[in-house]
């Protein structure tokens, strides 16, 4: 069905299920804007479409992946539960606005365009996944999960709430990220803003996880009969004991292209690693257990670091929640309490 | 980075890792961490506290690695961490409570290692001083006495000048000597 | 000078900041004023009892006679925390497998509360079928239409205590392949776990060789500079050279360069 108006031109399509549907905007080199609406029923309205030069008339248009089929510079395909839109035409001031059903998550994957895009969402309340390469997003009441990728431009967030349902990922290569969650939400998360800064107001609990298995415990000697204990810190991450640093051992070699060392031992050290092997209880051999109490002094640092090199701050928000990491290598995020 | 650690200067170590190579914050850890434990632990009297504190240091020696800058010496620069690490643990102080077991088992545990009696005795009374001058004092005659800084590395640990540190260490000790010494008020 | 400044003196010279005319004249002074003879042994005593003071060792003398069994405690308190860290975890469903692991999560769960000294090699055992399961989960999430699914996916084999053969495979190929930069940039997260993995490690590199993402170039590139991986320095001087690198990878590149050699 195609209405025609005289500046602007729509399209309408009905979805026939309740089942959850997809639409993807694939190559649509226009602004959009999208938001929700009651009903079953997909519709979009084009502004400022380029006019069809006369030259082409009794032509068909053709789109990027096929014919234009919706009268409106795109081709719409429907297969099961994904509805594909790829778009032919291109002009500085065509806009797509487009009406969806509360049922209906979002793909824009337009990766490879130099265009400017203005993209507004507001009340999506399903997945929502943009790439693109510039232009500004600006999202207003949306619940998420949201999953986002820019070269250059701003993005702006506001929820409503924060969708529990999986994990969202905001990057910027070059550009500022402002996001709004309202107080009360739970959520853990991943800042980083390389060449940036980061300013909040909400009350997030910085986590530092993995940090204690840096080496701080503490052992203790009985005079009596020379045993070494091992005593650690309560929330020592035993499940990932893979380092057990011992400042007293005497020297350590470490030789990092084969992964481990030589230690001097120091008198009663086999106590100490007979010790070792029954806390773990994994090796049977005690002659296994000094392989793994070596390779346990070696450099699995990596694992330890990780959070200071992916990113610069991990804190939680009541409590914590759906992660959402944050990333601009070049730009500041904001991250704003909601208005009650 | 060069293989033998002893050789590498805290400062040689601290570049390299404000650059990426985390290998030698270990090496740090390994020279520093026991006597910035033991600074904490005879400043608060608190040793959860002082665990804590002191792996609070060296996360932030991590965590703001880049603010290190070449020309910086070492052991000043992570005394002012402890330092902001003791000023934001006193802003919760309602949390940290002085752990009166603690007091008593560091005293017991410092007398305890030495052999000579009277050398024994010695350190119980320093402690039991120490235990009673302010924490504002104890702080400066810490730096001062017990990790043997100088009076100008303190006064940039601290934001202040040589003289006003004088001043400091001079008012410290005169009230340490007096509750050491059990003195009337001088 | 009266004895308030000779007070002053004496302390300065227990700090080592005298020369040896005021020391002399400090000197003079003691002979003389027995009030400030007795300050001055008194602060004499101070002072050594100082340079007395033990390092103490982390950790309390009361923990010398603790015996075996507390540290066996230790271990499997640790370990039931570890069981219901995981059944805390274990909320999002994604297909069959997932109704898998929320049967053994609640179960356990249950065993647990039931019985508390479960012997370790029970855990052990249960915890390699809940492992089993869970790898199964990954890999059906990877292949998931949705960005956030699959990055859930690389979450959850960050935080395993080692990945099947068949996941690390799955991950790689995300880190490689997945049309997501997010998802490719969470797979990247997951896999530096692993990084004394030597196979992870070779592979890593063989990825960071082919990409062309300046965001996941990036953090490569501070990957690489952290497992001080050597052999990544002719990549970081390929992208130096080349004009069409972005500013910002060339930047890491250069902080890299110099950080490895």
């Amino acid at each position: 069905m195609v209405l025609t108006t005289a500046f602007s031109q729509q399209y309408k399509t009905t979805l026939s299920d309740k089942r959850d549907y997809t639409l993807r905007l694939t190559d649509i080199e226009a602004d959009l804007n999208i938001s929700k609406i009651a009903g079953n029923e997909i519709l979009i309205q084009a502004t400022s479409l380029p006019e069809t030069p006369a030259k082409a008339k009794g032509l068909r248009p053709l789109t990027k992946t096929g014919v234009d089929n919706t009268g409106i510079g795109i081709n719409m395909e429907i297969v099961e539960n994904m509805i594909s839109l790829s778009g032919g035409k291109t002009g500085e001031n065509l806009k797509y606005d487009i009406k969806i059903p509360g049922n209906v998550s979002i793909i824009i994957n337009s990766p490879s365009y130099d265009r400017l895009y203005e993209l507004n969402l507001s009340g999506i309340s399903k997945e929502v996944e943009i790439v693109i390469s510039r232009g500004n997003i600006i999202m207003d009441n949306i619940t998420g999960p949201v999953i986002v990728r820019t070269d250059k431009g701003n993005v702006d967030i506001v929820f409503s709430e924060v969708s529990q349902e999986g994990p969202m990922s905001i990057i910027c290569q070059s550009g500022d990220i402002d996001i709004t969650v309202p107080e009360k939400e739970k959520a853990t998360f991943k800042l980083s803003a390389g060449n940036g800064d980061i300013y909040t107001d909400l009350d997030i609990k910085e986590t530092k996880d993995d940090f204690h298995s840096f080496g701080s415990f503490g052992y203790s000697v009985n005079p009596d009969n020379q045993k070494y204990y091992f005593k650690f810190d309560k929330d020592f991450p035993m499940n990932n004991l893979n380092e057990i640093y011992i400042p007293e051992m005497g020297s350590i070699e470490v030789d990092k292209d084969k992964g481990v060392l030589k230690f001097e031992k120091k008198q009663g050290s086999e106590e100490l690693l007979d010790l070792a092997k029954k806390y773990e209880g994994k090796l049977d051999e005690y002659k296994n257990a000094e392989k793994f109490y070596a390779k346990s002094l070696a450099f699995s640092h990596p694992l330890y670091f990780y959070d200071f090199f992916f990113y610069d701050l991990k804190g939680e928000l009541n409590d914590g929640g759906v992660e959402i990491a944050v990333k601009t290598e070049n730009g500041n995020i904001y991250l704003r309490k909601g208005n009650p | 980075m060069n293989p033998i650690p002893g050789l590498m200067t805290d400062e040689k170590i601290m570049t390299d890792v404000s650059q990426g190579e985390l290998d030698g914050a270990k090496i740090l850890y390994s020279r520093y961490h026991i006597k910035i434990y033991n600074f904490f632990l005879r400043l608060i009297f608190n040793r959860e506290v002082s665990l804590d504190l002191m792996q609070n240091v060296f996360y932030r020696l991590i965590k703001y690695r880049k603010s290190w800058k070449n020309d910086h010496a070492f052991v000043p620069w992570i005394f002012k961490i402890c330092r902001n690490e003791y000023n934001d643990y006193l802003k919760k102080e309602v949390r940290y409570i002085r752990n009166a077991v603690d007091i008593e088992e560091i005293k017991e545990s410092s007398a305890g290692i030495i052999i000579d009696p009277i050398q024994s005795e010695k350190v119980k009374n320093l402690h039991n001083a120490l235990a009673n001058i302010s924490p504002e004092h104890r702080k400066i005659l810490l730096l001062s006495k017990y990790m043997k800084l100088k009076n100008k590395e303190i006064a940039e640990i601290l934001d202040s000048n040589e003289n006003a540190v004088k001043g400091m260490i001079f008012r410290a000790m005169c009230k340490l000597r007096e509750v050491y010494f059990k003195l009337d008020k001088i | 000078m009266n004895c308030k400044d000779y007070s002053e003196l004496m302390i300065e010279c227990f700090a080592g900041d005298i020369n040896n005319n005021v020391l002399k004249k400090l000197m003079g002074h003691l002979d003389v004023c027995s009030d400030c003879r007795n300050e001055y042994q008194q602060l004499e005593e101070i002072n050594k009892s100082f340079d007395l003071l033990p390092d103490l060792k982390l950790g309390s003398i009361s923990d010398i006679y603790q015996n075996h069994d507390s540290v066996q405690e230790l271990t499997e308190k640790r370990q039931r925390r570890g069981f219901k860290h995981i059944s805390r975890k274990i909320l999002i469903p994604a297909g069959v497998a997932a109704s898998i692991i929320l049967f053994l999560a609640g179960f356990l769960a249950g065993r647990i509360q039931k019985e508390n000294n479960l012997k370790y090699q029970e855990i052990a055992a249960l915890r390699s079928e809940v492992n089993e399961t869970k790898n199964l989960m990954i890999l059906s999430l990877l292949k998931q239409q949705s960005a956030s699914k699959r990055i859930q996916a690389a979450s959850y084999a960050e935080k395993l205590e080692d990945l099947q053969p068949e996941v690390m495979d799955a991950l790689l190929q995300s880190l490689n392949t997945d049309q997501s930069t997010n998802v490719r940039l969470a797979s990247l997260e997951a896999l530096s776990k692993y990084t004394d993995n030597p196979f992870i490690r070779t592979e890593l590199v063989k990825a960071f060789d082919q990409e062309s993402d300046p965001v996941i170039q990036v953090n490569m590139i501070n990957l690489m500079v952290l497992l001080n991986e050597k052999s990544s320095a002719q990549i970081l001087q390929r992208l130096l050279d080349d004009d069409n690198t972005e500013l910002i990878v060339k930047d890491q590149a250069r902080k890299g360069l110099k950080t490895l050699l």
